[in-house]
């Protein structure tokens, strides 16, 4: 009965974002208030309704209720009951019920903080937005609801997909899933307040620009994330493989990257406006792209657990978006003309706009490679799939380039800037710079785009560096009485200016990671070794003695684990275990490397079959500075929360 | 019987939600000033209109200003303030409610 309840619940929240949508458009265009508080209510109601449905398909699954398709489809009675989080998202529709839910939530929050910052738009925001939850609705209650019964009950599912058995998937597919579906809040805005004819006000851009970072951070958590999960558990050794799944979640990220910079140029100097719609209608329509690759796409990828036969419909749902989008953007492009323009090549508007090319470029590179096997397929009968090394030759130097005009950008001012004055403040920068580069050299790193890559990163932190110690002392300065210590005054200017120093803590981040991409892709060593027990093996500065396996026979997996003694120069360093699992249900294997991390570099060590013996062929890698990308995480999260956090003075004036 | 029960409760909750604004209706006049105070140009003009009228109404009654002047300047911030409010995005009656509203605001301050 619980289930049936939540099924219910669930007819009853698509019926609600129906009236709800008609009500705030109608609302809107006829100025009827009531109609508009209605709509608007009707939204709230829509989260304990999904809540109802997602605690009906928890509880199926707690009591392992098979008679529930998705259930049986996505569990097993030998699942532990912690995996029933991940269960949840495994499959298709249990993970659009989890996005309904979580657009939901967003709304609920979207609306209270629009409602009173942008009465006029507000009602057509929640219209645009509620029409995002409808087709999600729509696909669960009337093609595949998660909550469906299945005519014969077995006795057993069929089991989680074993690759999903992983610390990281508790966070990455819902973490990637809600900053998609969140990039619907800041085109809601943008959208909303384009048909309210506001566009000219440009009251939108706070609110627009702090849900684009949110959905900015949720969704470069969720690549991080990803990566990691990759790196751990699929085996290859890598982090990022361009897979499709992988890529689709990108390409939305790199278009509101540009848009939360873009939308800096609105905010300071009424420009861009246009720009800036038609980057958030791009990032929208790539992560619903993004959605309908996972979901059935004609891409092969190692995401395929969620996939289903109606990818098709988020396909059709995004060619739906991008039209009316566009539609609406032209009709309404009158009302957003700007009269400002960019005054000189040597401004930060200028940077922006080509930082925004530099970005836009990259996502169409990464989009020709995702959908090129579709399109060779489609025109030469063949699938041709694009690999590694044409994102890497493709994108890679454009990144450097995008990692140097970051690094600059500071250096320009708003408006108009002078070049003999850019390039003063260059030189220092530049100088400094060398050092990190000759340390490189120092320690071994040789190959010339890397040192050039340093180079560059070590101008970028330099001017980030220098801004940051130039405004302490003329804040220590200024305010001598008041802040004194420099650390004080460090503080004092950072909350100073949170989306400019917020900006730059993001910035030194990417930098940290940037390094630590470069450097794993030019210096990773890889081998292939086949061992026996009590073999001795090197690689680089590293030896490994194959000390012993053992066999764990489950009913449902066989585990095989490798236990070795490293050394490094000689030096005993710790005992590392690698683990191989055979899963008889899925037919599919899954290894877990043996990685031991220090700041410079990662010894990995992942097996292939083992034999009865215990003889296996185990790849080795040696991956430098893989840490410094992780560890750069956390302060890329500080720089992202600071850079929206709410000034002072306005929370007084609130209360 | 239960199953149609919880149906019930479920579906009729979010009715009588959405129902609700229909019968305690909200102050759209509250709506509007929220508009006004949305946009600064627009609120920065406003604030100095009602200033203007309430200095002169008082100005007026107290002899310091004459009737020429007084219905000058009268007129000249009412077609000011006019102007703002067609800008709103709101009905006609709405409108014409939300000036009423204002003028017996203005007067009850002086």
């Amino acid at each position: 009965m619980i289930v049936d309840t939540g099924a219910i619940a669930l007819l009853t929240a698509l019926i609600i974002s129906i009236y709800s949508s008609f009500a705030s458009l109608l609302g809107g265009a006829w100025k009827i208030n009531e109609l508009v508080t209605s709509g608007k209510y009707g939204l709230f109601t829509i989260p304990p309704l999904l809540g109802i449905a997602t605690g009906a398909l928890i509880y199926a699954f707690i009591t392992h209720d098979f008679s529930v398709k998705y259930v049986a489809n996505n569990s097993s009675l030998d699942m532990p009951d912690i995996y029933t989080w991940v269960a949840i998202y495994a499959g298709n529709s249990g993970s659009l019920l989890f996005i309904a839910f979580v657009l939901s939530i967003l709304i609920v929050i979207l609306i209270l903080n629009t409602s009173k910052k942008l009465p006029v738009s507000s009602p057509y925001i929640n219209f645009i937005v509620s029409i995002q939850l409808i087709f999600l609705l729509l696909v669960m209650v009337a093609l595949d609801n998660p909550l469906d019964r299945l005519p014969v009950t077995p006795e057993d599912g069929k089991g989680i997909n074993p690759l999903l058995i992983h610390f990281g998937m508790f966070i990455h597919p819902p973490t990637q899933m809600t900053g998609l579906v969140a990039i619907s809040i800041p085109f809601s805005i943008a959208m909303g307040t384009l048909i309210a004819n506001r566009g000219q006000f440009d009251d939108w851009i706070d609110i627009g620009r702090t849900w684009g970072i949110i959905s900015w951070i949720i969704l470069t958590f969720g690549l991080i994330l990803g990566s990691w999960w990759a790196y751990t558990i699929l085996g290859w050794g890598g982090y990022w493989a361009w897979d499709p799944v992988e890529n689709s979640a990108l390409m939305p990220w790199l278009i509101m990257t540009a848009f939360i910079h873009s939308i800096m140029v609105q905010k300071n100097r009424r420009m861009f406006r246009t720009w800036n719609m038609i980057l958030i209608i791009l990032a929208i329509s790539l992560s619903q792209m993004g959605m309908f690759i996972n979901r059935g796409g004609p891409v092969p990828s190692v995401h395929s657990f969620a996939q289903s036969t109606m990818g098709w419909l988020f396909l059709i749902f995004m060619a739906f978006t991008l039209l009316s989008s566009i539609t609406v953007l032209f009709f309404k492009s009158n009302t957003i003309k700007s009269k400002n323009t960019i005054e000189s090549i040597y401004s930060r508007e200028t940077i922006f706009l080509v930082q925004n090319i530099l970005f836009i470029v990259i996502a169409a590179i990464t989009l020709w490679g995702t959908i090129y096997p579709v399109i060779s397929d489609l025109f030469f009968g063949q699938i041709v799939t694009v690999g590694e090394p044409f994102y890497d030759k493709m994108n890679g130097p454009l990144m450097l380039l995008l990692i140097a005009i970051m690094g600059i950008a500071p250096l320009f001012p708003w408006k108009k800037g002078s070049n003999i004055k850019i390039a003063k403040n260059l030189i220092t920068p530049a100088i400094i710079g060398l050092l990190p580069m000759a340390i490189m050299l120092a320690i071994g790193f040789s190959k010339i785009i890397t040192l050039f890559g340093v180079w560059i990163f070590g101008i970028a932190a330099t001017i980030i560096i220098r801004e940051l110690i130039n405004g302490t002392i003329s804040i220590n300065k200024k305010y001598q009485s008041k802040y004194k210590t420099s650390i004080k005054s460090f503080f004092s200017l950072l909350l100073s200016n949170r989306p400019r120093y917020g900006g730059y803590i993001v910035h030194l981040a990417v930098l940290l990671f940037a390094a630590g991409v470069i450097h794993s892709t030019f210096y990773a060593i890889q081998k292939d070794i086949p061992l026996s027990i009590g073999d001795t093996a090197q690689v680089g500065k590293y030896s490994f003695l194959y000390v012993d396996f053992r066999t764990n026979e489950l009913e449902n997996r066989s585990e095989t684990t490798a236990i070795f003694n490293v050394s490094k120069d000689s030096q005993y360093i710790g005992s590392l275990e690698s683990n191989r699992t055979f899963f008889y249900k899925f037919k599919i294997a899954a290894t877990r490397a043996g990685i031991r991390s220090v700041p410079m570099e990662d010894f990995y060590i992942v097996p292939s079959t083992f034999s009865k013996n215990g003889d296996a062929v185990f790849r080795v890698y040696i991956n430098p500075m893989v840490w410094i990308m992780w560890a750069s995480g956390p302060l890329l999260f500080i720089g992202a929360i600071l850079s929206i956090w709410p000034r002072k003075q306005n929370r007084r004036k609130k209360s | 019987m239960k199953l149609f029960l919880i149906s019930l409760l479920i579906s009729i909750i979010p009715g009588i939600v959405i129902i609700w604004p229909f019968i305690f209706k909200t102050n759209s006049l509250e709506l509007l000033e929220k508009q006004i105070s949305s946009d600064k140009k627009m609120s920065v003009k406003w604030e100095a209109a009602i200033s203007k009228l309430t200095t002169a109404k008082l100005d007026f009654h107290i002899g310091k200003l004459s009737n020429y002047n007084y219905e000058k300047i009268i007129a000249e911030q009412n077609d000011e303030m006019l102007k703002i409010i067609e800008k709103l995005d709101a009905s006609n009656t709405d409108k014409k409610m939300f000036l009423e509203k204002l003028q017996e605001k203005i007067d009850s301050k002086i």
